[in-house]
């Protein structure tokens, strides 16, 4: 089943909250919509699922233009965030209400019920009531009764954000698991980008409306399409340092860096991920006053004041666990990778030599 | 929240458990609830106590006991039902009749409203509106004054209606919302209902059908649908929408949606509305006085009638009271049991 939006825009009144979103899914694909809340994620689910319509634009279904077609001749199910059990009804009516709806007989119904609350692991709980269950088995059922009827399409709505951190682990392995096996396509919305990252077999980051970059998670963390793609995905996040580029080279009151290939820029952004810089005792790139020193446990997060073209700018560096120095200190910081990315300062894009990716 | 910053009024409705009060306390409270169950029930022991009294027993002064202070005798209950008969019998029927016919059209009708404004936003235009009751004037104008026979000047009303809102709609911009049309719902009930009455009765009148069950039972239902509108609205409001979109991609239709997540999750809501709606049904006299006149009689016309040249016939009306309170305890004992609190636990999120 595979889905196309074209040209889709909606607006409440005279805010416009999704601003021309093409996307396309392939059969049998796990698609993540992950993007900061108010983004228009939401939204354009549930244009996706029929429950709101768009502004302007089209939805596609298996090439079918299904634009203004009712959500129950879509063939879609849909997670909601919220679970939305039917409270009155028990966890079997709740699985079988779907093909109830569908004039599937009573065995036939039974025994999908059965099946599907096996796939969740719910057996025992099936004449429970929603009241009697916890956050876990609520997302179960929910879960169960998304796939009993073999829908073309699943959508999810942020549907982990209810569990705590140990059982949301446990239900994305559970999900990613489920999907692969029913094979269906999927569109997930998140604003975790933890989910986004394991979950999806394509990311589409989403921001103000507007797709900043559809691409699988690898392309999305190691090739950001733009500045905010590179702040929004990476915990803890990218570093910026403001500075310009002349001949070649990339300078900031506290940082200067080769990039013999790259045009001149007056006013560019420099993007390194905390783990490709590391605080050493020789030559470094960038000049840097130790701000604070956190220990995780397997490695030490270590915070960096620097001069910036703004003011009290900071920078994060990813350093072994055995780590030490005094706050205040004055440290040399090396850039250990290639994997460096230069953004113009005022459309936020991405700067690439020649079209090449990498910089360096 | 803290003690302080509570209202009196919220200390005041606190749930208080009675075991763990002072004895003073204890007493206190208890006075209070005996004394307001006794202004509760006394009534309805003094009218029980009055349909076994002979008039003279009545008018005598008071007698509370019967066989210490007075001899009970049946005689009221053997006038009402055994000399009377079936003229007792058909007002009873009556109002059974007119009171649960007109409730449950009322309470569905009203219900469906109710979700329709709740979920779905309308927006009626201004100047289509304001055209609709200019066409009307216009309707009444032509049949009443210049004395066009009704059928013509309806098909004119309607198709001016038509043209009208075909050529200007799109210029009619300020619309309506759905609050409008809640407002104009209820205003049906700001007029005392003796303005309308008049009204009402020519209108049955001339459609030949006073003293009908079909007109108490429309009439009833009219007037009570504000009322569970009201009610109803306020109970689905509560009813989150993920239930219902969420149904809505498992495949039902809005009417599905309504039948078996709407009205089950509002059980509650329903039944205190129904008994609400019953009971004024029941107990209504003056539409009842002005649209009915012996073969759709009801019950509280029968009480009045017992008023009659005589002076107050109060042991006769106190044995058609007590038969009147019997159904409504009925009622309220199968309805009471619907409402029972929770419904929507579980529904969305822990």
């Amino acid at each position: 089943m595979s889905i196309k939006l074209t040209g889709i825009r909606k607006s409440y009144g005279s805010t416009e909250v999704v601003k021309g979103v093409d996307l396309e899914i392939a059969e049998g694909q796990f698609l993540v919509l992950l993007g900061p809340s108010g983004c228009g994620k939401t939204t354009l689910l549930r244009i996706v699922a029929g429950l709101e319509s768009a502004t302007q634009g089209e939805v596609y279904i298996q090439g079918q233009e299904v634009t203004n077609v009712l959500p129950k001749y879509r063939d879609i199910a849909m997670v909601f965030q919220s679970y939305a059990l039917y409270p009155h009804m028990s966890v079997m009516q709740n699985i079988g209400y779907p093909l109830l709806l569908r004039k599937v007989p009573k065995e036939e119904r039974d025994e999908a019920v059965l099946k599907a609350a096996q796939a969740v692991h719910l057996e025992p709980y099936l004449q429970r009531y929603p009241k009697q269950l916890s956050g876990g088995q609520r997302q179960r059922v929910a879960l169960a009764r998304a796939m009993v009827r073999r829908p073309k399409l699943f959508l999810m709505d942020e549907p982990l954000s209810n569990l705590d951190a140990q059982l949301r682990s446990q239900m994305r392995a559970e999900l990613k698991h489920l999907q692969k096996k029913l094979a269906v396509t999927t569109v997930y919305v998140t604003h975790d980008q933890i989910e986004a990252m394991t979950l999806a077999d394509k990311v589409a980051v989403i921001n103000q409306g507007v797709v900043q970059q559809l691409a699988p998670p690898r392309e999305i963390y190691n090739d950001p399409a733009n500045l905010f793609v590179a702040g929004f995905v990476g915990s803890p996040r990218m570093n910026f340092i403001r500075g310009a580029i002349k001949q070649g080279i990339f300078s900031s009151r506290s940082c200067e860096f080769l990039c013999p290939k790259m045009a001149d820029q007056s006013a560019a952004v420099l993007g390194v991920r905390p783990e490709d810089i590391s605080i050493v005792a020789g030559e470094g790139q960038i000049r840097a006053a130790i701000y604070s020193i956190e220990l995780t446990g397997d490695e030490t997060i270590v915070t960096c004041s620097i001069d910036d073209e703004q003011t009290s700018a900071q920078i994060v560096v990813r350093m072994p666990a055995d780590f030490e120095s005094q706050i205040g200190e004055v440290v040399s910081v090396k850039i250990t990778s290639k994997r460096v990315y230069l953004f113009d300062a005022q459309s936020q894009l991405r700067l690439r030599a020649d079209g090449e990716g990498e910089v360096l | 929240m803290s003690l302080m910053n509570k209202s009196l009024w919220q200390r005041l409705s606190e749930p208080k458990d009675l075991q763990s009060m002072s004895p003073l306390k204890k007493i206190f409270t208890y006075s209070i609830l005996f004394v307001w169950s006794f202004v509760v029930l006394f009534p309805l022991y003094w009218l029980f106590v009055t349909s076994f009294k002979l008039p003279i027993q009545v008018s005598d002064g008071p007698f509370y006991i019967p066989f210490i202070d007075f001899e009970p005798s049946l005689h009221a209950w053997k006038y009402i039902f055994i000399d009377l008969g079936q003229d007792t019998l058909r007002p009873y029927l009556n109002s059974i009749i007119i009171a649960s016919i007109s409730t449950v059209l009322a309470v569905f009708i009203g219900s469906m409203s109710a979700y329709a404004l709740t979920r779905i936003e309308y927006k009626p235009k201004l100047g289509s509106i304001v055209g609709f009751i200019g066409i009307v004037a216009l309707v009444v104008y032509l049949t009443v004054t210049v004395g066009m026979q009704w059928q013509l000047s309806l098909s004119i009303g309607v198709a001016l209606f038509v043209v009208f809102v075909l050529a200007f709609s799109r210029y009619f911009t300020r619309a309506l919302g759905n609050n409008d049309i809640l407002f104009w719902i209820i205003s049906q009930r700001i007029m005392p209902p003796v303005v309308s009455v008049l009204p009402i009765y020519i209108m049955f009148q001339q459609l030949g059908l006073l003293d009908t069950h079909f007109a108490l039972i429309v009439t009833y239902m009219a007037v009570n649908l504000p009322i569970v509108v009201w009610l109803m609205r306020d109970f689905f409001a509560k009813i989150p929408v993920d239930l219902e979109e969420s149904a809505m991609l498992d495949g039902a239709s809005r009417m599905r949606v309504f039948l078996t997540i709407y009205l089950p999750l509002a059980k509650p809501g329903l039944a205190a509305t129904t008994m609400l709606v019953l009971i004024l049904s029941w107990n209504e006299y003056l539409l009842a006085l002005f649209l009915s006149t012996a073969d759709a009689q009801t019950m509280p016309l029968m009480v009045a009638a017992q008023n009659a040249t005589r002076g107050p016939q109060w042991w006769y009306m106190s044995v058609l009271i007590v038969v009147m309170v019997v159904p409504v305890l009925i009622a309220a004992g199968f309805i009471g049991r619907l409402i029972n609190k929770g419904q929507l636990a579980g529904a969305v999120k822990g």
